[in-house]
Parts: structure tokens; C-alpha cells; sequence
């Protein structure tokens, strides 16, 4: 949409269609309206056609008239002109005929045949005063001429009846086509507009609204500089060069027709983009009084605010009693300065109680649980305030002991625990490789031994996991991140894999990004994720398949993947996965238990990365995401 | 014939380290307490101490700190507390290994055997000049041989380059990118995890516990290092 509609070339040609749009609808519908004065909607065209053509005759008549008295002020008419009007008005060229004659009836001049009778039938009579100056007395004489003419039918000549009468014929047989055409184009016009508002603030390959540096001059200052400033410039200039002034006001208004589309674009651009009115002048000083006076009230003190307001509210009232009456009897006076002192007294009490309690709210909130308020000279609705406020601040000081008490009483359980489970389990392991090394009289115990051997391995590896998970999950464990480059971890810990992972038929396929990928992560922690991450590879891959192993980067992210194709497919989803004690196999058969993938995501998290595990059939897929180290 | 002093609480754990350790052929005593074995100690001539670190009456932190003031010989503490801190309390302390329960048995046994050829077969005599040694790893440039504790490892070529070019560096990180242009003279192209695989098998040949290395250190994210260490590795 945009790749049309954002277009340059796109707005300029519809900008120029609003516009011939625009014109035309106002051409049609002011001719619409000159036809329907000359009645072309409610008379029959006969009536027009005489009309017309006594109209065409009034011209001509005109015409005659002032070429006569040209020749008469002038004296005689130069050859050259009078030749070139005597062919205007042959009789060969048009169908109009007159007679000019003076007060006693004689002929002047005609364009009659010589010979033919100049009484003829008068369609259209003009009478006119011809003052004639004399050089040599300075005497004005006054000589009256009269016109009459008429058209002579056949009309056919390529005279004025002739253009007269086709036009005519030509707005009337088209007449309703007029005011429906005014309508189209209208209707164009305003199709064109709401396209141009469409496009306002769209640029091609761009999503969402743009705004050029036009669209950020604030509104005001927009509107001044591309709309009152243009026209102004047009009416001034106007002004100067003074005869074309109504020449100035017809450019200024066409000028503005002009640039209302552009200056409604950069609105409509600036009303989709959202808080058009932040960028308003009114509305950048309003923030600014208002800012400051809010920055300024709260450098003051509570209680030098509450003096503040009880002052300008005094002041008001003084002046009011000063204004509005025309004087006071001491006895009021007296009461109102008594009230005064009272309400003095009150909040001074109050806003100083007030204060106290703020500051103690705001301790208490920022992490001093342990501040108390005085609650000595508060006044009892204060009192009770502060009262609750310091009970919150006890339960709040008891929780946040008891809760880091039961944090190390959890930790050193874990601990004790683990190591009370591992010495017995020392004993046992030990004992078992000292069976498995002593000769068995019955063939089938070297057998058990080889079970216990294995679940007693397993449950080693369980106890290292839990205690593992456990630190992972309460922040127990020392994290200590320094920028490190991704693409040698993994090479390193594919390095570590590749042989194993070869044992079991699976082919490695690294690929690391040139540019080194630095994040910030403690090496050993990551190596752990690694670790857990390609033992499952290596438990859970269909031998004969590839592992794939790789690092990509963005400017603000790198990401990491494994993925490779399970050889059974996972019964649950790769969300239900990263929980704990939670297996790809529900019946638990396979070796594993489970841990792996939870320790792995909250090592991830841990480091500010992101674990997820996606399984797509048989396609396990593991993203680590970290954010970049820039500065690296 | 070394004698050796296990010092646990738990009877089945002592007597189950007896059986491996003697089947070793040291002579082993046992005592269930700090107290016990300091006084053993004085009595007996005992030549490496494996201690555990949680024990009634007297834990294995303070009698190591007991005996650090008379004694020198090697110190095994036995832990089954893996928290790192606790293993680097230990061996600031004055210990020289620590092995972790629940133990491999096999691991208890390579263990206290690097220790003792270090201390008794290597202690002594300062290395002739063509020979690096790191901890109980000694590298004889001009015969192109490594001996471990004293006994000969077989490495590859690249191994042995590899494993040459860090023991001249110890202590200094290098990338995978950087060994392997020092190493192989080349530019790594499309090899990404050839050095790494290289330090995998070398680290199984020289490490009693591949997972948890003594000398060639992985420092993840950033390459591979030896560790530096003071000559001897005892005090």
C-alpha cells in the first residue's frame, strides 16, 4: 500500500489532479448557473436562437457605431483601416446590414448595396451623440446619429451570428450534461483530497506514519510560515504596485487555494502520528510554566507551601474586603484578624505533621524499613497516620527478616542435606567397585553388581543436579560476568563433544559468525549449559542424523541454537521440557532425570539470556538469547 | 613402602579406602578425627594424609592448619562439599589435591600416586635447562618426551606442539584462532574446532580427571591456558 500511496510522484499528481478537479467543477457550475440566468433550462430553443441572434446583431451595431465615430473624431479613417473595416462589415462577410443616419434622416454610411433601399426592417435601433471639436474656433458641435440594423437570413457566413448560434446550440442540446459534469469533478476533487490525506505522512518501503521535518515545526509556527506568510507576502507586494491590487487579492486567495492541501496534509500527517497537540507551541510553554512551577513548589518544604498558600489566600481576602466593601467596623476587623491567627495556628500544626509523615513514607518506600516516625505534637488524625505508618514499617522490617532467614535456612538445608546423601552414597559406590573387582561364585551377580553400578551413578549424578537447581533457582550461586566471545565457547565445547558425539554416529555441524559475537556471561556457567545441552544431544539424537550447532548476531542480540532430530518422538511440548524432573519420554525408560533442561534455562536466565525449546516432530530445537556487548 | 594416613569419620568409607590404597601396596593408617591424626602424625612416620573436611571433634580445615606448622608432605583433602570456596580454603590452606565425594575409587588411587612421585621421585634436583616443567609435568624438548608424575605420555605431534607452546606461556589465555596459527603456521580457515578437539585428548592423556583439570585449563569463551604454578607444586 504504502509502495503507492507513499510515493513522491504519486502525491505530486494527485496534488495536481485536486487541483484541475477543483477548476473544472468550478467552471461547470458557474456556466451551469450563467446558463440557468439565461434561461436555457425553462425556454424552447427558438426563442433562444432569437435571442441569440438579436443579441449578435447588438454587438455588431456597436461595433459600427464606434468605428464610425473613430472616423468621424479622427477626421478621415487611414486607408489601411478603413479597408480592413469595409471588409469586416462586406456584405460577403456578414449577415448583418445597417444604416447610420443623421438628425435629418440622410444616409451616413451603410453597408447596403448601393441602390437598395435603406428603409428596411430594424431589428435593432441605436441612437448616440457625436461631439465634434472644430480647431480653429474652439466651438463644440453636437450631431445625433442613429443605427438601425437587422440580420439577414440566410445565416451561413463565417460571421458572429454564425459563432453565436453553433455555442448556443452546442450548451443548449449538452445543457443538463453541465451541472452533472460540476458534480463529477467535484466529487473527484474530493476523492483526490482524501487520498492526499491518506498519503500525508506515508513514505514508500516505510511502515507507519513519517514525519518530515516539515510535519515537526510546531503547528502554529507551520501554519504562520507556509500559510499566513505567503498570502501576507502576496497582499503586500499587491499593496506596492497599487492598480493591480484586486489583481493581488485574486493571487493571494489562489494562493491559498493552492497551499491548503499541503497545509492539510501536514495536519492529517501530524493527527495519525498521534499527540498532534504535543507539538503546539501553547502547548510546549504550557509544559514548560507548568514543569517549572511544579519543579519550584516541590523544592519548597510542605509546610512553607502550606505558609505560602495561606498568605496569597489572606492577601485575597484583604483586598476583597477593601474592594468589595467600603468599609469595615473594627469589631469585624478584629474577628477576622482573630480567625486569621487561629487559622494560622492550624496549619502550622498540620502542615507540619504533614511533612513528617511524608518524609517518613518516602523513607520507608525507598528501603529504609526500619525509620519510624515521632508521633509527639501530632495532631490525632495524624497521630493515627503515623501510628499505622510505623505498624507497616515493623510487619514490613519482621517479613524481610524472617524471609532472608528462611533464604539461608533453604540454603544451608540444601546443603546439608546433599552432604549428609553423599557420604553414604560414597560408601556405596566404593563398595560396589570393590564387588565388582572380587571373584562371584554365582554367574549371575556380576550382573547386579553392573545395575547397581549404573543407578548408583545415576543417583550421583541426580544429587550434583538437584543441588545444582537449587542454587541456580535461588540466586545461590556466584554469577560473575565478563564479556566473553560466543563462537570459541561453542567451538570449545563442540571440541569437548565431537568425539562422543561421533561414538554415537552423530555428525557435528558448527557454524559461528565471523565478526566476533561478545556477550556479557560467566564462561563456566555458559560452559555448564553447553554441557547439559550437547549431553542431551548425545542421549536423545537418532544416530546416523547431524547435530547442528550455531551462533548468529544482530546488532543488539546474539543468538544461540542447537538443534538436532530426536530419535523418539518427544511426547511433551518444549515448554513442559525445561520443568523440572520432566522428560521427553513419559515412561521414563532412558538414562537422564530429567534436570538438564531446567538447570540450563536458569543458568540462561540467570545470565539475562533467554531459554526456549521448541520440538517441531522430530526436530529439537534449543535458542539461547543474550543481549550484545557493545562495548567489545 | 610410603605410608599413608586416612583421616575420616565414616568407618566404611576408611576401611573402603584401606582396601584400595593398601591393595596399592602402601602401608595405611586411619584415624576417625583432627585430633587422632595429628597425634598419629607425630608418632608415625607418615608420608601423604588423605583428610576429610567434615569430621566431629576436630574438622580437616583446622587440623590441616595444624599440621601445615610442623609438618611438609602431601595433604588430600576429601570433601563432599563441592562448593569452590570450600576447595579454595582448602588449597590456600596448604593442601596439594582435593577429590570430591562421592569418589571414583580409581581417582582416589591416580590421585594419591601423582602426588607421591611428585614429591618423593621429583621433589628434588632442579630441572636441566632444555626441560619445562609444570606441576608433575615435565617436557624434554631436545628428546621431543612429556613424563606425568614421572611416567612417560605418548602424545601426537600436534599434541606435543600444542602442549610445548603453552608450557613456554603458562599462565597467558590463547584462543583457539591464536594456537592454531602458532601451532600450525597456518591461517584457520573453516578448523573451528580442530584445536579444541586436540586439547579434549590432551587433557585426557595428562589429567586424572578430564572434567576438572589441574594444568591445561579451559577458560570458556576465551581459549585454553596452563596453569601457572610455583616449582614443585608444594610448599
Amino acid at each position: 500500500m504504502n509502495r503507492f500511496i507513499g510515493a513522491l510522484p504519486f502525491k505530486i499528481a494527485v496534488y495536481v489532479l485536486f487541483f484541475l478537479s477543483l477548476l473544472f467543477s468550478v467552471g461547470m457550475a458557474a456556466g451551469s448557473l450563467y446558463l440557468g440566468g439565461k434561461s436555457f433550462y425553462d425556454k424552447p430553443y427558438s426563442l433562444l436562437e432569437a435571442e441569440t441572434i438579436s443579441s449578435a446583431s447588438y454587438q455588431y451595431a456597436k461595433e459600427a457605431l464606434f468605428e464610425y465615430h473613430r472616423e468621424l473624431s479622427h477626421g478621415t479613417m487611414d486607408s489601411h483601416t478603413k479597408k480592413s473595416w469595409e471588409q469586416y462589415f462586406s456584405p460577403n462577410n456578414t449577415s448583418f446590414r445597417f444604416a447610420i443616419r443623421d438628425e435629418a434622416g440622410a444616409v451616413l454610411l451603410t453597408n447596403l448595396p448601393q441602390g437598395e433601399n435603406p428603409e428596411f426592417p430594424a431589428d435593432v435601433t441605436l441612437s448616440d451623440d457625436t461631439y465634434i471639436h472644430t480647431e480653429d474656433d474652439g466651438t463644440i458641435t453636437v450631431t445625433s446619429v442613429h443605427l438601425t440594423g437587422y440580420a439577414q437570413s440566410p445565416f451561413g457566413r463565417d460571421d458572429r451570428y454564425t459563432r453565436y448560434l453553433q455555442t448556443a446550440e452546442f450548451l443548449f442540446t449538452f445543457r443538463y450534461l453541465w451541472p452533472v459534469l460540476a458534480v463529477v469533478f467535484l466529487l473527484l476533487g474530493v476523492i483526490s483530497f482524501v487520498l492526499l490525506m491518506i498519503s500525508a505522512g506515508r513514505r514508500r518501503g516505510v511502515e507507519g506514519t513519517v514525519l518530515s521535518k516539515i510535519d515537526r515545526i510546531p503547528l502554529e509556527l507551520f501554519l504562520t510560515l507556509f500559510g499566513v506568510c505567503p498570502l501576507a507576502i502576496i497582499l503586500l507586494v499587491g499593496g506596492i504596485l497599487r492598480p493591480y491590487y484586486m489583481g493581488a487579492v485574486v493571487a493571494a486567495v489562489a494562493g491559498g487555494i493552492l497551499l491548503l492541501p499541503f497545509l492539510c496534509m501536514s495536519i492529517a500527517a501530524r493527527i495519525k502520528s498521534g499527540g498532534w497537540w504535543k507539538n503546539t507551541l501553547i502547548y510546549r510553554a504550557g509544559r514548560t510554566v507548568l514543569r517549572a512551577a511544579g519543579y519550584l513548589l516541590r523544592g519548597i518544604p510542605f509546610l512553607w507551601r502550606a505558609l505560602l498558600f495561606y498568605f496569597s489566600e489572606s492577601l485575597a481576602e484583604a483586598v476583597f474586603i477593601v474592594v468589595a466593601t467600603d468599609g469595615v467596623t473594627p469589631g469585624w476587623l478584629f474577628l477576622w484578624l482573630f480567625s486569621r491567627v487561629l487559622f494560622l495556628f492550624l496549619i502550622l500544626l498540620y502542615g507540619a505533621g504533614i511533612g513528617r509523615l511524608r518524609k517518613a513514607g518516602r523513607r520507608i518506600s525507598s528501603g529504609e524499613i526500619s525509620y519510624r516516625t515521632d508521633t509527639a505534637f501530632l495532631p490525632s488524625p495524624l497521630k493515627e497516620m503515623a501510628n499505622d505508618l510505623n505498624k507497616i514499617g515493623t510487619g514490613l522490617d519482621h517479613a524481610v527478616n524472617e524471609r532472608i532467614k528462611s533464604e539461608r535456612f533453604r540454603t544451608e538445608l540444601i546443603t546439608n542435606v546433599s552432604h549428609d546423601i553423599k557420604t553414604p552414597l560414597t560408601s556405596i559406590i566404593s563398595y560396589i567397585d570393590l564387588l565388582k573387582n572380587t571373584r562371584q561364585t554365582d554367574p549371575d551377580a556380576a550382573e547386579y553388581i553392573a545395575v547397581l553400578d549404573r543407578q548408583s551413578a545415576r543417583l550421583r549424578k541426580l544429587i550434583d543436579d538437584l543441588m545444582e537447581v537449587s542454587k541456580a533457582t535461588t540466586g545461590n550461586l556466584s554469577v560473575e560476568c565478563v564479556p566473553l566471545n560466543v563462537s570459541i565457547l561453542l567451538e570449545q565445547a563442540a571440541g569437548e563433544y565431537v568425539d562422543r558425539l561421533q561414538k554415537q554416529g552423530l555428525a557435528t555441524v558448527l557454524t559461528v559468525p565471523q565478526e566476533p559475537a561478545v556477550i556479557s556471561a560467566d564462561g563456566r556457567l555458559l560452559w555448564r549449559i553447553f554441557d547439559n545441552l550437547l549431553s542431551n544431544i548425545q542421549k536423545y539424537s537418532l544416530p546416523g542424523t547431524r547435530a547442528y550447532i550455531s551462533a548468529e548476531q544482530n546488532e543488539r542480540q546474539v543468538r544461540i541454537l542447537f538443534r538436532n532430530t530426536s530419535s523418539e518422538p518427544p511426547e511433551v511440548t518444549g515448554e513442559e521440557l525445561t520443568e523440572r524432573f520432566v522428560r521427553g519420554d513419559v515412561s521414563r525408560s532412558s538414562e537422564g532425570n530429567g534436570l538438564g533442561l531446567s538447570i540450563a534455562k536458569s543458568l540462561t536466565e540467570l545470565q539475562g539470556g533467554n531459554f526456549l525449546v521448541f520440538v517441531d516432530g522430530d526436530l529439537f530445537k534449543v535458542i539461547l538469547t543474550f543481549p550484545k556487548e557493545s562495548h567489545a | 613402602m610410603h605410608t599413608i594416613l586416612i583421616c575420616d569419620d565414616e568407618k566404611d568409607i576408611l576401611s573402603a579406602l584401606k582396601i584400595y590404597l593398601g591393595g596399592e601396596g602402601y602401608n595405611i593408617l586411619t584415624a576417625e578425627n583432627g585430633e587422632e591424626a595429628l597425634e598419629l602424625l607425630c608418632r608415625e612416620e607418615i608420608h601423604l594424609i588423605l583428610l576429610d573436611i567434615m569430621m566431629p571433634a576436630m574438622d580437616g580445615i583446622s587440623a590441616l592448619a595444624e599440621i601445615r606448622k610442623t609438618h611438609n608432605l602431601p595433604v588430600i583433602l576429601l570433601t563432599a562439599k563441592s562448593e569452590d570456596s570450600d576447595k579454595i580454603l582448602g588449597l590456600n590452606l596448604g593442601a596439594d589435591d582435593y577429590i570430591t565425594k562421592p569418589f571414583n575409587p580409581a581417582e582416589v588411587q591416580a590421585r594419591v600416586r601423582s602426588q607421591l612421585r611428585r614429591y618423593f621421585l621429583l621433589g628434588g634436583g632442579t630441572p636441566p635447562e632444555a626441560v619445562l616443567r609444570i606441576g608433575g609435568i615435565e617436557l624434554c624438548d631436545a628428546e621431543k618426551t612429556v613424563t606425568l608424575d614421572g611416567e612417560p605420555v605418548s602424545l601426537t605431534p600436534t599434541e606435543y606442539d600444542i602442549l610445548r607452546f603453552l608450557m613456554e606461556h603458562p599462565g597467558k589465555v590463547y584462543s583457539p584462532r591464536e594456537l592454531y596459527t602458532e601451532v600450525w603456521k597456518d591461517i584457520p580457515y573453516g578448523s573451528e574446532n580442530t584445536v579444541a578437539v586436540h586439547i579434549r585428548h590432551l587433557r585426557e592423556k595428562l589429567e586424572i580427571n578430564p572434567a576438572e583439570p589441574r594444568y591445561l585449563k579451559v577458560v570458556w569463551g576465551k581459549g585454553y591456558k596452563i596453569e601457572k604454578q610455583d616449582k614443585g607444586g608444594l610448599r
